[in-house]
């Protein structure tokens, strides 16, 4: 998969479990989507597994008698996937982030209870503290749910904005 | 008795298993060959209830859920048999064996094999597996009260208040 990826920002991470992404990522339960990453190049790319079961909080409401992930799960993994390929880089750990864009979301199949959902994300551009990428999500082989995101680290886009009149003098 | 192997999807056994959230600890029957073995699994993910405080910084999967997986493995052999369909069980004895932690991320394969089931008195042994190793083991044994009760042996007092029926 990381065939034509040039090399990234520090070293491959491979085989992170969920104390190793707790490291990089603010977010706890019942909000972190992603249960192990199999492999981060920093500042390019990452692929994390997330694995459904029925006892997960939105499984009864959605829907009782048919229990299915919801797609706004589905786009919280996706986004948390890209988080990691930014936040591996030495210095963002742990920054507290925000989505700015979601374009082209689709949504392919059913996910229920039991499935393993594979993520992977590729970074497009990181500059400025605005991070543009993809994010593919596969279960047994086939395409699940993709998405092209623009996020962002508030903290860092308050650096690069341009300052008014007023601040300047 | 019906003893053609089929699998369930969470749906369908939605209707055999009258445990629900948060306690319904299969995912998938892979294969159930009514009133003789099931196979399944449950997937771990971050997203559960016992997470935060199991423990915090180091979330694995409690020996007790452990088990509790494991003994509804063995109940869903139980419940497919024609009549038994979402009937309460209850425990009666488990001896449990862990040989190693459970993490989330992780795929638990649960394999249950009945030994005896007799008026409503169930014996049998559930083995876990992650990843092919042997991960918990229970050794059980199960009663279906509905069935159970009426095989009871009858005391005096009960006897007294039949006849007092009778009146």
């Amino acid at each position: 998969m990381t065939e034509g990826i040039r090399e990234g920002k520090g070293e491959p991470i491979r085989n992170l479990d969920i104390r190793g992404i707790m490291q990089y990522h603010n977010c706890k339960y019942p909000c972190l989507m992603i249960d192990h990453c199999e492999e981060i190049i920093p500042g390019k790319y990452a692929r994390a597994v997330k694995n459904f079961t029925y006892n997960e909080w939105f499984f009864p409401g959605h829907f009782e008698d048919d229990p299915n992930v919801p797609s706004s799960v589905q786009l919280e993994a996706m986004s948390q996937t890209l988080l990691m390929t930014f936040l591996t880089i030495p210095g963002y750990e742990k920054a507290k982030t925000a989505c700015l864009r979601i374009n082209n979301v689709e949504f392919k199949r059913k996910i229920i209870p039991g499935d393993r959902l594979v993520l992977t994300a590729k970074l497009r551009t990181f500059r400025g503290g605005v991070a543009v990428g993809t994010v593919e999500g596969h279960v047994g082989g086939q395409l699940a749910c993709r998405s092209d995101y623009v996020m962002g680290i508030p903290e860092e886009i308050e650096r690069y904005k341009p300052r008014s009149i007023g601040d300047k003098e | 008795m019906q003893r053609e192997a089929f699998s369930l999807s969470e749906t369908e056994l939605l209707k055999y298993q009258p445990n629900r959230y948060p306690f319904l600890l299969i995912d998938r029957v892979t294969e159930v060959v009514p009133g003789k073995s099931a196979k399944g699994y449950k997937n771990l993910t971050n997203n559960e209830w016992w997470i935060p405080v199991h423990f915090p910084g180091d979330p694995n999967m409690p020996g007790c859920l452990q088990v509790e997986a494991m003994a509804q493995m063995l109940t869903v052999a139980i419940l497919t048999t024609p009549g038994m369909e979402g009937k309460i069980v209850h425990g009666y004895k488990h001896a449990g064996t862990f040989h190693q932690e459970v993490r989330p991320g992780d795929r638990l394969d649960m394999e249950a094999e009945i030994l005896s089931f007799r008026r409503g008195l169930c014996k049998g042994i559930v083995k876990g597996y992650i990843d092919g190793g042997l991960a918990c083991e229970l050794e059980s044994v199960i009663i279906i009260p509905d069935v159970f009760n009426q095989f009871r042996p009858k005391n005096a007092d009960d006897k007294m208040q039949e006849g007092n029926s009778h009146d």
